[in-house]
């Protein structure tokens, strides 16, 4: 992809983006409906929802920047791979952060070990452990081969963390499909179109993150190609210095 | 006044009763704060990371730029 062409999408995702947030945060402020038991707190549930599911399609989307190095080398699919680790652990921040403390109102406590929370943290310190693995490998080609290799064996912690409430009893509920007799924090509402209005404020969310998540990609990939500048030209000025002594 | 302020809150927050659905809204605030807080973070991160670059190029393609004029002259 050419450079202008880069650019020029990157502020075209970047203003949708704020944009998109700005409709959200009013969606779910002003026009989603209260829960009935929760009240107003309920609405943390937006941004902890859109935020998980961002945060797995990230990583899914690393696994597949991961295949697709190890098929053929190339440094875009290693910074695909990297920018989605990267922004997939900013997302299960939120989410893990936000759910903590939607937490305590609901099940009166901060943090539980059920199999959701503890297979969430597993997923969140195995990414975590990517970026040490980057920083403790030198050789480039060797760094690539091993992050790949690391993102797609990593997505097993993903997928134990999106079956764990749908196998085992956890406090956590199921958003989709059936919950454990043990979840607590099910949603109700006065109407059908009141979960139909939280339906659709989700559906935006969810949208909205992921076009943050578009936008923030690209940021990243022009980073890196600013990276490889700098590092081109750092190796030219060293070239002249070395010439001129 | 500063005597009066706790008593203040106090009073706001006695007037809340059990099925208020205002009633945990210092989570709901702390929530999103926490989490516009990660969101703004990342991002400074990276807008700050994109200008020390843009800074380091232009810096070393002036220097460049210069050596090359100097080995002409």
């Amino acid at each position: 992809m050419k450079r202008n062409h880069l650019n020029r999408l990157t502020e075209i995702f970047n203003w949708s983006a704020i944009l998109m947030v700005a409709v959200t945060m009013l969606l779910i402020f002003f026009w989603a409906p209260t829960e009935r038991t929760m009240g107003d707190v309920q609405r943390i549930f937006y941004f902890h929802v859109g935020a998980g599911w961002v945060s797995m399609v990230a990583f899914l989307i690393a696994l597949v920047g991961g295949v697709l190095y190890l098929r053929r080398p190339s440094p875009l699919w290693d910074t695909v791979a990297l920018a989605s680790v990267e922004i997939g652990l900013a997302f299960a921040t939120m989410n893990i952060a936000s759910g903590s403390i939607w937490g305590r109102p609901a099940w009166n406590t901060w943090w539980i070990w059920s199999p959701r929370l503890t297979s969430v943290t597993v997923m969140w310190l195995v990414y975590v452990a990517y970026f040490m693995l980057r920083g403790a490998i030198e050789d480039e080609q060797k760094r690539g081969r091993f992050s790949a290799v690391y993102v797609i064996v990593g997505f097993v912690t993903v997928l134990m963390t999106f079956f764990s409430i749908r196998f085992l009893r956890d406090i956590h509920p199921v958003l989709i499909g059936e919950s454990s007799e043990a979840a607590q924090g099910l949603q109700e509402f006065e109407s059908g179109l009141d979960s139909a209005r939280m339906g659709i404020t989700l559906t935006v969310t969810t949208l909205t993150f992921s076009l943050l998540y578009v936008a923030w990609l690209f940021n990243r990939i022009r980073l890196q190609r600013m990276l490889d500048e700098a590092e081109r030209l750092k190796m030219q000025v060293i070239d002249r210095l070395q010439r001129s002594t | 006044m500063t005597v009066l302020a706790p008593l203040l809150i106090f009073s706001i927050l006695a007037q809340i009763e059990p099925g208020d659905p205002g009633r945990f809204n210092g989570y709901l605030l702390l929530a999103y704060g926490v989490m516009w807080l990660i969101l703004i973070v990342y991002l400074f991160n990276l807008v700050s990371k994109q200008r020390n670059l843009q800074r380091d190029i232009r810096f070393m393609r002036q220097l460049l730029s210069d050596d090359e004029a100097e080995e002409q002259s």
